[in-house]
């Protein structure tokens, strides 16, 4: 069995992994790559669209081009890759991985720290109530994604979604695009879930419609899908009778949501947290357990790609820390999710961190209108930032310098709200 | 007359109130915009409406069967569907560089299509 021994090692190559391969290996660092696929990039090689990087690049590439730039980054760096290599656990807190690769049967990768990024998955079937039949032609975006922009392949004629998350609208146009017939999106809730920009130029820019309150009750069909059974909902999301109407279809599209991708994390002894349903993480992006970071996906779902690498970056910089023997040590605390805060990264904070700058990114509970995002202790603002408007869909991030780290205290938790 | 559009030169989407001339229906202005991307966007949509267009295109020798493309710039929205078409008939073959023209001149918009990414031959 080969073993090998690395400063820190990093898994899943998405772009959260590869931002943080590179961060390391720049702070000096022996780093290793590992990626359970035969390719570099994670996700982004099926978003095809363009839209990511404009904060990070000040231009909309599409997700190929975003990984790209890494990418190139990556072959002039001295960080090994281990491709086709899939992590089975990390043991003996951070000091033991297991992977297998075909090529080389198992493996022991013996890390000084790891950096977790094995990004997030999406919310199958199982995860949503729909009765009847199991025909084939029920999958989730991101797996008609895959067909369509990977393999070339068209999985159905006429396509029902259900699900106004991002990656479903712009599924909706990709379909369209390929000549599949899109007959509409259906959304449980009475709000859209992803952005206005993706209802604009991927449903309205085609005419395809959007149900709102309405939602796949029960789908029909012996193997392949024949129809689906749509209906509205009241406030309470409780069908109304007498709503329902049924669609002739061959493909239901999911989407559904997306969460962190907990296996490895579970099995590692990594609390999870019930806010943002990833680990629980602190000010430099580590884990519960000592010398187990996570970034990207895999600790919150994010929804621009740019936080995702600078998230990667943050844990890159705090394992190295770690490694140095500059981690902090000082009592964590917690970080309070005040008014209108729905989900938080991170939540904990140490008041000796050394890391020269800090960025929280939480989501809202609902949207509002013009809104000061402040993080205080007691009653002091430690840093606060005016938007016109906080959505569900976006993300708010919020970052603090060294000034503004200066201004905590030991002792008194820090607290985070939106105010009107 | 007057006409509501949603910014989409960034995430945020701001909604934006343009006016529109009566007649001719050319663009007169625009408000609800937070940065000047979004009074150029309003203007464009109205007058000349765009959009980058992304696709997939075959490619031999490589590990994948298929290469993501993008047009360099955005293209009359009119033309989007049939450039999509267009691209279902090529095939190019490995190795392909981020940035190579895949296909010149796409559906008589004077637009290139290039690679998205850069794909190597399976063997290498
Ligand atoms: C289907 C889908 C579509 C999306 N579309 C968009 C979009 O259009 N726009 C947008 O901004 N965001 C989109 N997202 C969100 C997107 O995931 C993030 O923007 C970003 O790609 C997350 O990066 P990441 O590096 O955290 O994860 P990923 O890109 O998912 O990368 C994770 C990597 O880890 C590898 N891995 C996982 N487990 C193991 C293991 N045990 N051993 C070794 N390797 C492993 C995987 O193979 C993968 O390469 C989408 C997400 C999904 C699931
Ligand atoms: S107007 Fe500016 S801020 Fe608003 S969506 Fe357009 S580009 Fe973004």
């Amino acid at each position: 069995m080969k073993v090998l021994e690395t400063d820190i090692a990093v898994i899943g190559s998405g772009p959260a992994g590869l931002a943080a391969a590179l961060e390391a290996s720049r702070l000096g660092k022996r780093v290793t790559l590992i990626e359970r696929s035969d390719d570099l990039g994670g996700i982004l090689q099926q978003c095809i669209h363009d839209g990511f990087g404009l904060i990070r690049f000040k231009k909309q590439l599409s997700g190929p081009q975003y990984a790209e730039r890494f990418i190139e980054e990556l072959k002039a760096s001295d960080v090994s890759l281990l491709m086709d290599t899939t992590v089975l656990s990390i043991e003996n807190e951070h000091k033991l991985i297991r992977a297998v690769s075909p090529k080389e049967g198992v493996l022991e990768i013996r890390p000084g720290a790891v950096v977790l990024a094995m990004g997030c998955r999406e919310r199958t079937r199982s995860q949503v109530e729909i009765y009847g039949t199991r025909p084939s032609g029920v999958m989730t975006a991101g797996t008609v994604q895959r067909y369509i922009n990977l393999e070339g392949y068209l999985p159905g004629r006429r396509a029902v979604i259900l699900g106004s998350g991002d990656i479903g609208l712009i599924m909706a146009r990709r379909m369209h695009l390929e000549g599949i017939e899109v007959l509409g999106v259906y959304e449980l809730m009475p709000e859209v879930g992803g952005l206005a920009r993706n209802v604009y130029q991927c449903l309205i820019d085609y005419d395809i419609p959007l149900h709102l309150s309405t939602t796949v009750k029960e789908v029909f069909g012996d193997e392949r899908l024949e129809g689906v059974r749509v209906v509205k909902v009241d406030e309470n999301r409780r069908p109304i009778d007498g709503t329902e109407e049924d669609i002739a279809c061959d493909l239901l599209v999911l989407s559904v949501g997306l969460i962190p991708e907990n296996e490895l994390s579970r099995k590692a002894g990594v609390l999870i947290s019930p806010v943002t349903q990833g680990p629980v993480l602190d000010e430099s992006m580590m884990t519960s357990v000592p010398g187990i970071f996570a970034a990207g996906n895999v600790s919150i779902v994010f929804d621009l790609v740019d936080y995702v690498s600078d998230s990667a970056e943050a844990a890159a910089r705090g394992a190295v820390r770690y490694l140095d023997g500059q981690a902090p040590s000082a009592e964590p605390l917690d970080v309070i999710l005040g008014n209108n805060v729905a989900s938080l990264l991170p939540t904990q904070y140490r008041v000796d961190y050394t890391g020269d700058e800090l960025s929280f990114y939480l989501r809202v509970c609902k949207m509002e209108s013009n809104v000061r995002v402040a993080l205080r202790q007691g009653d002091r603002v430690i840093k606060s930032r005016k938007m016109p408007v906080v959505r569900l869909a976006e993300m708010v991030a919020l970052t603090l310098l060294r000034e503004d780290l200066a201004l905590i205290e030991s002792g008194m938790p820090l607290d985070i709200h939106i105010e009107t | 007359m007057e006409g509501k559009l949603i910014c989409i030169s960034c995430p945020r989407g701001c909604e934006l109130l343009v006016q529109t001339d009566e007649r001719t229906g050319a663009f007169i202005s625009v408000e609800g915009n937070a940065c000047i991307r979004g009074s150029l966007f309003a203007e464009a949509e109205v007058n000349h409406p765009e959009r980058m267009m992304t696709s997939v295109v075959s490619i031999r020798g490589a590990k994948h069967c298929m290469l993501p493309v993008i047009s360099r710039r955005p293209l009359p929205k009119g033309k989007l569907v049939e450039a999509v078409r267009a691209m279902r008939s090529i095939t190019v073959e490995a190795p392909i560089r981020e940035g190579d023209v895949i296909a010149e001149d796409i559906v008589g918009t004077g637009i290139d299509v290039v690679a998205a990414r850069s794909l190597s031959c399976r063997c290498d």
